[in-house]
């Protein structure tokens, strides 16, 4: 097999292939344009160092969005002042750019309410798809927790979800 | 056939992909590429600020004197288990310890708490509506009296834009915070603003610029009559140093540490102690980077952040430093141990199956907790925090905070508390509808 048929030959074709999913997957993990950015970029260091070992497994992009999802996760580890380096928020998503693109505002607001294991394990089900066996790699936890983890982030979601619309009367 | 309803699912799975659609579709690898060579090349230090700037939230630095931490050699309850008392609710024991706070001001400002002044006083920022909108003045909440006392206006520096309130604590005395904002160049300016309690205006004390040489700077800590950082040359000798400053303004004193450089030093209680911990943040292994730590911690919670890291890694500091005396100890994590956070006395963390445990630095007094599912650390040098985390798919139950001086155990209900709190406060979101903030307030624990 040749190195075009096996994927991109080296990181910059792979950010040029790859860079646009990536910081979209990165913005849905984390709710925020920029803390995506950052987290694509600190995993795509660590792809560089590793990138001998990760391109002759094929799969340098999977073995980004594991570092990503765990980057994330560790995050509440890293408390608010890792802000100090990152830059200064300058986008902000509307109710209205989710809505134009036939999305719901109000839950994609909630989705901010989950800590990040249960808004992580909610990303990879219905973003990325995956099976709960597949997301518990992912995230180094059993599957049994992953169900758990599952449960309780969309429980919380559906009672939001309920008390929005109770509260407009919808009910 | 009728159509059936969109189930959560469904929504959630059309929502999240309507989100990825407002990722602009361009081509930023020439950001991307060359923004990693720039990062790489400068990583070690980099690193350095990037972990310490994060670990600075962690602050819980009690009032503690320097003079007095050096005679608490080790707590008188040592070796002894500690007898565990089950003491109900936290407002049984404490009753202003975990209070609401008011969600809107009188004009219409959204209130945020940010740091418990003292055992009665949560300071709250207001701001207008809106994403990380900058507060405009701080109020100070009596949670005794239920009353609200504006404190003073946050000022904004001419030429400076994009103000971000990045950190805030207070005592009796006076309130220092921190606004990060950007100037031009572009660069990030760091701002360090005083009020005295009784009121007045607010002193710009001091400002750093992103890239001036001798001005990283982390750990901002109100110490009595001085505000404390550590610091050095950002690329030679970063955090070699303690710098104070009269919170009355004046030029900051540099106090070399005699323990060198402490790139990866994360206060703890009692300042100015810090914990070693190469690991908390950053799992890399490059060679590049130097030797691996003797005790690498696994960064996110049951594996490394990398792909092939060892799950089992300990998950712990390496010792605890004196920035001043340079005195060290060294951490010795017991046998069980799979993570450990520790402050000068007490280190909490789970057991490699799953039980909150307490434990010396040195690896003495080590105790397994009795209930399961939790995990725990440790505040203030005084609490471990438990905070359920159940394996098994079982219902979660209230947060827990073990009293180690007296074995007394409360609960309380929260949605999540900070592993550690410099600002002396905690604070989550309630449940729906208002979702409104909630604090615990460790200065009204005494």
């Amino acid at each position: 097999m040749t190195e075009d048929q096996r994927g991109p030959a080296n990181l910059t074709e792979f950010v040029r292939v790859r860079g646009t999913e990536l910081r979209r997957y990165g913005f849905v993990l984390t709710g925020d344009l920029d803390e995506g950015n950052d987290l694509v970029q600190e995993a795509l260091i660590r792809l560089s160092d590793a990138w001998p070992r990760v391109r002759s497994k094929d799969d340098p992009e999977g073995f980004v969005r594991v570092t990503m999802v765990r980057l994330h996760i560790s995050r509440w580890r890293r408390r608010r002042r890792e802000r100090l380096v990152a830059v200064v928020p300058d986008t902000a998503i509307s109710d209205a750019d989710i809505e134009r693109l036939n999305g719901d505002p109000g839950l994609w607001r909630m989705l901010a309410t989950l800590p990040p294991r249960q808004r992580a394990v909610l990303v990879l089900r219905y973003y990325e798809d995956l099976a709960d066996e597949d997301i518990a790699g992912r995230i180094g936890v059993s599957r049994n927790t992953v169900r758990s983890l599952a449960a309780r982030g969309l429980a919380k979601l559906r009672t939001q979800t309920f008390d929005a619309v109770h509260d407009l009367g919808s009910v | 056939m009728p159509e059936l309803p969109e189930t959560l699912e469904d929504r959630l799975a059309r929502t999240m992909r309507a989100a990825a659609g407002l990722v602009p579709d361009e081509n930023q690898v020439e950001d991307l590429v060359p923004g990693l060579a720039r990062r790489r090349s400068r990583r070690a230090r980099q690193r350095v600020h990037t972990l310490l700037a994060a670990a600075a939230v962690l602050l819980a630095l009690a009032a503690t004197s320097f003079a007095a931490v050096r005679l608490a050699a080790r707590p008188t309850v040592a070796d002894q288990p500690i007898q565990i008392e089950d003491a109900g609710p936290i407002s049984n024991v404490w009753p202003l310890a975990v209070v609401p706070t008011p969600e809107r001001s009188s004009d219409g400002l959204t209130y945020e708490p940010w740091a418990a002044l003292d055992a009665s006083h949560i300071l709250l920022a207001a701001a207008p509506a809106g994403k990380d909108a900058f507060p405009v003045r701080f109020d100070v909440y009596d949670t005794s009296s239920k009353t609200i006392a504006p404190l003073t206006d946050l000022p904004r520096t001419t030429g400076l834009e994009r103000q971000t309130l990045m950190y805030a604590e207070g005592d009796e005395a006076h309130v220092i915070w921190e606004v990060l904002a950007i100037g031009t160049g572009p660069s990030k300016v760091s701002e360090l603003w005083t009020i005295p309690r009784s009121g007045g205006s607010a002193t710009l004390l001091h400002s750093f610029r992103a890239n001036d040489k001798d001005q990283a700077h982390f750990f901002y800590h109100l110490n009595g009559d001085t505000v404390e950082w550590m610091g050095g040359d950002p690329v030679r000798s970063p955090m070699d140093s303690l710098y104070r400053l009269p919170v009355t303004g004046g030029t900051p004193e540099r106090v070399p540490s005699p323990a060198g450089s402490l790139n990866f030093g994360i206060p703890l209680t009692p300042w100015p102690w810090v914990q070693i911990a190469p690991g908390y943040f950053v799992a890399d292994t490059s060679p590049s980077d130097g030797p691996a730590p003797s005790v690498t911690a696994g960064v996110s919670d049951s594996g490394g952040e990398t792909p092939g890291e060892r799950p089992e890694q300990v998950d712990a500091p390496t010792s605890l430093v004196n920035v001043l005396t340079g005195q060290t100890i060294p951490v010795r994590p017991a046998k069980d141990v799979a993570s450990l956070y520790c402050d000068l006395h007490w280190c909490g963390g789970i057991t490699k199956s799953g039980r909150p445990l307490i434990q010396h630095p040195d690896g003495s007094g080590y105790q397994v907790l009795p209930d399961t599912g939790y995990r725990s650390w440790v505040i203030l040098d005084r609490f471990v925090a438990l905070a359920h985390h159940p394996k098994d798919g079982s219902a979660l139950r209230p947060y827990q905070l073990l009293d180690l001086r007296t074995g007394r155990m409360v609960s309380f209900e929260a949605e999540s508390i900070e592993p550690i709190s410099y600002t002396h406060l905690s604070k989550w979101r309630g449940e729906a509808p208002d979702h409104r903030w909630w604090v615990l307030n460790y200065k009204a624990t005494e």
